[in-house]
């Protein structure tokens, strides 16, 4: 039942077009039993990080090499990842309160030793529980360069990404 | 006993949106919605609560909001960044 839900769900976001039940699920759903559901179908974590009554996740379904990585790799240690299929949830205090999806994020270290990383969306949407309810909203395509210290801060797996992808 | 400070709402800006408007420390406050905060009657808030409207300069230079509850506590939740009304 749930994974049919989910299912729904997940198509109705990328869409854009949410149905009631779509809320009630939100509304309704146990967030540990739907991040160990979500976890099934997105295996990578990429990011995890608990702050006061938040708990914020970012997940993948699948990873490669950045197909242009090479452009970026210097020294050992760098990395270029491409995420494809990407998720983003927050919860707080059990109940959900934003969830994302990005078709493809790419995570590129810009020095080395690695002080920053440039991250690369190719665009989304997301669905937010504001103070004054549900609303949804594009993500639009972007890069931003962000300190790797802060990232780390924010629970990214940096160790675990590179050893999903060859580092030179 | 010393007491607990004030969450920061920037420290709870999802990454999802961190990723759109750049680090919530390099965004400017340009203060807070005429008539914010108010008094919050939603159904899920502690009596007390107030919903809070801030105008925000992102990284890039765009005008933003960040809406957020700010529980009598001192903690906050549903931080959201909104787009500019």
């Amino acid at each position: 039942m749930m994974i049919q839900t989910l299912d729904h769900l997940l198509e109705h976001l990328r869409t854009g077009k949410l149905a009631k039940e779509d809320f009630e699920f939100l509304e309704r759903v146990n967030p540990a039993e739907l991040v160990q559901e979500l976890r099934e179908q997105f295996p990578i974590l990429v990011q995890e990080r608990r702050i006061g009554k938040k708990w914020e996740l970012t997940l993948a379904r699948d990873s490669h090499p950045y197909p242009y990585g090479s452009q970026h790799r210097s020294e050992t240690g760098s990395f270029a990842i491409a995420l494809d299929d990407c998720l983003m949830l927050n919860i707080e205090a059990e109940t959900v309160t934003g969830i994302s999806l990005q078709p493809d994020l790419f995570v590129i270290s810009v020095d080395s030793p690695i002080t920053e990383m440039e991250l690369e969306t190719g665009g989304g949407i997301k669905l937010d529980l504001t103070p004054d309810g549900w609303a949804l909203k594009q993500l639009e395509p972007h890069i931003v360069r962000l300190p790797e210290s802060m990232l780390s801060k924010r629970g990214w797996k940096f160790d675990h990404l590179a050893k999903l992808v060859s580092v030179v | 006993m010393t007491p607990t400070p004030p969450e920061d709402p920037l420290d709870f800006i999802d990454m999802d949106d961190v990723i759109q408007h750049g680090n919530p420390l390099d965004w400017m406050f340009l203060g807070p919605k005429p008539g914010s905060p108010v008094l919050a009657h939603s159904p899920r808030a502690v009596p007390g609560t107030m919903k809070h409207y801030e105008i925000y300069q992102d990284e890039f230079g765009f005008e933003i909001e960040v809406h957020y509850f700010r529980h009598p506590d001192g903690t906050v939740g549903n931080v959201k960044v909104c787009p500019r009304s």
